[in-house]
């Protein structure tokens, strides 16, 4: 008996032995870059484990524009969706037990301390690169922040990006259209001409008839004021990373700067008075979208892709292609600084890694690389030519209802804008495929006057520790204090220099140091 | 004279035949014990190195008690051990008596009809969800369309920000937490009185004792094992405020009053995937938990002779 178990156990050992060196397996490579061609010259299937987090659909089988851009690859994706709001646990455990990894994995944290990298959780892609990088390359080059974001300090390159559109798709300021005309209110053009506009509204009162006292001037509805931190691009912050780098190139955190606290005080009388919403760090889209069906907000800060069903919850008849804007995109605000931007967003919106479980890791990068082709990006938003839409000679789509109005949300069952694998947003799909020409046009006008915050880059260890050592905590002090000093739990004026002094003493110097280290890399 | 194997192995064989179904019964049980609370215990060296993703449990450099420290030195500490014993008493404090008292009121119940609906009813909040209890906590709060807000309004009152207010937290999380656990928690308390001799009864009606008093000198002694044997239990897990819950209901607004040890860890230790960090605080949360039962368990063996063990 104790013989056999011995032999068992040997066996055991030898097969344990064999199964690393059995993962890297070969497959003959033909990609050379061109979309709707075969990657490889027999069929490969890749593992994935992402989330759609921007249709929050659940089911990869239904997206046929995905399939359809695949088909003659060789190459099937077997894509396991998460829901958006349990992946990052659901990842790093994966991740942390280092067993049942997929090929291809969405890394929604994007590693910054290179914590996984490091681990030899994921593979160097450089050499890939070299070889398949036909269409990454061209994607760096336009967006010239996005390698950074996708090598680690050391220069390997360990991501591949989703990249997003970094001015054009922004939050921007909109407002209640008809409610402005009924009751000639004037459209602001500065800050000062927004809190008249907001006392109007507020006088207005009932104005959608329903006898209660729920209308809202302003309306906020992040829970953790995200698009609250937005509006300070009017007072010249970037309250979005936070820190941003003065003419002279050194880096400061907004949340200390003079401007902030005269931001506070303005968002303050606005409370007070009535004028903003007091549950603006509490709110959800669900609520944000029953006030609009109630017709109780005046205007609001918010994503321009979010506009167009807002108008729908609104006028449940609206038609986009025929009728004018129900809720309207304004240009930039001029704050009392003379700012007049929106912040826009890093392009670096997703990175993927191939993990080192990974039996085909060139097949993976190749499909990588080609999911990043325009043409392959445009499939997946705007869908099939004939069945879809069709193009006349000067190239201007045009799109069947069923795509247009969303009707049984047909364009997110096929994949629109599910964010889920590498690629990129489509400027024409969540442009004039699904929103009203005259909104676009304004996302476009201030697309040029949209700044992009301080991007995301890949520091050495030191900076690393410093982050892991001082970030947590002292955003969990700017975040409460924020939402102290605006709803009057603690009083601006009085309490500002000790605010200043907490921050520097949670290690705010050290953050400005890291801040300043990613700037001076991507200048 | 000493037991030699053959003897041991006979008595084994033996014990087996007569109750294997018994040992059938709690094999589940030992199992998951086994599984989930003793099989994970050796993770705890993660406490003491920094962990390296896909490395295993024994990977990573040793930190010594370098997680401990930080925690104990974040200017966060004092306030989440604060908040965490708090909201625990309070729990303890409301919660813990409610059970005891709707047990006695329903088994007083003479009409059995009335006493099964009380008993659904009562039952029925369990069974939700957390997503779904703080869902209907945010819509009955909210500030202008929720139902509280509107009898608020409809006193002429100014409508509360209940979900952004830091004093209003404890009290919103205590008594969800109540109202979800008294009905079911009561299960045990209306098996143990059910379970007292009817004669006693008999007999202290025969002394023309009145109903008070029969609750007050039979049945709360007689089930006072019970209560103590659930007290101790309760006790160890004092340190343990259930993160789901806090972690839906709270906002940078309140964190003053809802920011727990354990959203705290989560924030720190997962989110930045420091799973050192999360299990070094894990460790000490329990450490407190078992000197809070064990301390519990002696004194109440000093003073009623009943203990866990």
């Amino acid at each position: 008996m104790k013989k056999l178990v011995s032999l068992l156990l040997c066996l055991l050992m030898c097969t344990s032995l064999l199964g690393p060196a059995a993962l890297a397996k070969e497959v003959e490579i033909v990609y050379d870059g061109t979309p709707f061609a075969p990657i490889t010259s027999e069929p490969v299937t890749l593992t994935v484990l992402s989330s759609a987090s921007g249709s929050k659909q659940s089911d990869y089988e239904t997206m046929k524009w995905f399939h359809l851009a695949l088909e003659n690859t060789n190459v099937t994706l077997e894509v396991e969706l998460v829901d958006f709001s349990s992946y990052d646990e659901v990842m790093s455990t994966r991740l942390a037990a280092g067993i049942d990894l997929p090929d291809i994995i969405w890394v929604s944290t994007k590693d910054p301390d290179g914590t996984y990298s490091n681990a030899g959780l994921f593979k160097p892609l450089n050499e890939y690169d070299a070889k398949y990088g036909f269409n990454s390359k061209k994607i760096f080059e336009r967006y010239n922040t996005l390698r950074g974001s996708c090598t680690s300090a050391d220069g390997t390159q360990y991501y591949m990006p989703y990249y997003q559109l970094a001015t054009e798709h922004a939050v921007n300021f909109s407002y209640n259209v008809k409610l402005f005309e009924d009751y000639q209110i004037p459209v602001p053009t500065t800050t000062d001409e927004l809190y008249k506009t907001l006392k109007a509204l507020k006088a207005v009162g009932d104005w959608n008839g329903n006898g209660k006292a729920d209308e809202v001037p302003l309306y906020f509805r992040r829970p953790n004021g995200s698009e609250f931190k937005q509006m300070a691009s009017f007072w010249g912050l970037d309250l979005v990373s936070g820190y941003k780098a003065n003419e002279e190139g050194i880096v400061k955190c907004g949340f200390v700067q003079p401007e902030y606290k005269e931001y506070l005080l303005f968002c303050r009388k606005l409370i007070e008075e009535g004028l903003l919403n007091e549950d603006f760090s509490t709110g959800s889209w669900d609520q944000c979208f029953a006030r609009w069906t109630n017709n109780s907000v005046g205007m609001q800060f918010d994503w321009t892709s979010n506009i167009s069903e807002l108008e729908l919850a609104m006028c449940p008849d609206y038609n986009f292609r025929t009728d004018d804007p129900v809720i309207a995109v304004l240009p930039p605000l001029t704050g009392p600084y003379g700012d007049d931007c929106y912040m826009g967003r890093d392009p670096a919106g997703k990175v993927f890694a191939i993990t080192s479980s990974c039996e085909y890791p060139e097949v993976a990068y190749c499909v990588m690389d080609y999911l990043l082709n325009d043409e392959v990006v445009d499939m997946t938003w705007l869908g099939v030519e004939g069945v879809d839409y069709t193009k006349d000679a000067e190239g201007n789509l045009t799109f069947t209802d069923e795509y247009y109005t969303n009707k049984d949300n047909y364009r997110d069952r096929n994949g629109y804008n599910a964010e889920m694998l590498p690629g990129g947003q489509s400027l024409y799909g969540y442009g004039l495929a699904a929103n009203n020409a005259k909104s676009v046009a304004q996302w476009l006008k201030n697309a040029e006057k949209t700044v992009l915050p301080l991007g995301f880059t890949y520091l050495e260890e030191e900076y690393n520790d410093i982050m892991s050592t001082y970030q947590v905590d002292l955003n969990t002090y700017i975040d409460e204090s924020l939402a102290a000093f605006v709803l009057g739990i603690r009083d601006i004026e009085s309490e500002w220099d000790s605010y200043v002094e907490d921050c520097y003493n949670l290690g705010l110097e050290q953050m400005e140091k890291v801040y300043q280290a990613r700037y001076d890399k991507t200048k | 004279m000493s037991i030699t194997p053959t003897v041991r192995t006979r008595r084994f064989r033996k014990a087996w035949q007569r109750d294997r179904l018994l040992y059938l019964m709690v094999l589940p049980g030992v199992i998951f014990y086994l599984v989930f609370c003793y099989a994970p215990i050796p993770g705890l060296i993660l406490s003491f190195k920094k962990f390296i993703p896909g490395g295993g449990m024994y990977s990573g450099t040793w930190v010594g008690l370098r997680w401990f420290r930080e925690f104990f030195n974040s200017p966060y500490c004092p306030r989440t051990i604060r908040n965490t014993l708090l909201i625990s008493l309070y729990c303890l404090l409301y919660g813990f008596p409610l059970p005891i008292l709707f047990a006695v009121c329903v088994t007083e119940l003479r009409h059995n009809g009335t006493r099964r609906i009380l008993q659904t009813v009562s039952y029925m909040p369990y069974f939700f969800s957390t997503i779904v209890i703080v869902g209907m906590m945010k819509n009955f709060l909210d500030l202008h369309t929720g139902i509280i807000n509107q009898m608020v309004s409809f006193f002429d009152k100014e409508p509360i920000n209940f979900l952004s207010k830091p004093e209003w937290f404890r009290t919103l999380y205590v008594a969800s937490s109540v109202w979800q656990h008294f009905g079911f928690n009561s299960i045990i308390y209306i098996a143990a009185i059910i379970g007292i001799d009817p004669t006693l009864y008999e007999a202290s009606m025969l002394d023309g004792i009145s109903k008070f008093q029969q609750i007050r000198y039979i049945t709360l002694p007689m089930i006072s094992s019970t209560i103590v044997i659930l007290l101790i239990l309760q006790l160890g897990n004092v340190m343990t405020v259930g993160f789901e819950k806090v972690y839906l209901m709270y906002s940078p607004a309140t964190y003053e009053t809802a920011d727990v040890i354990s959203t705290y860890v989560y924030r720190k230790g997962i989110e930045s995937n420091n799973y050192g960090y999360a299990t070094a605080v894990g460790m000490f949360n329990s450490v407190i938990n078992f000197l809070f039962i064990y301390g519990a368990n002696r004194l109440c063996r000093v003073a009623t002779q009943t203990s866990l063990w």
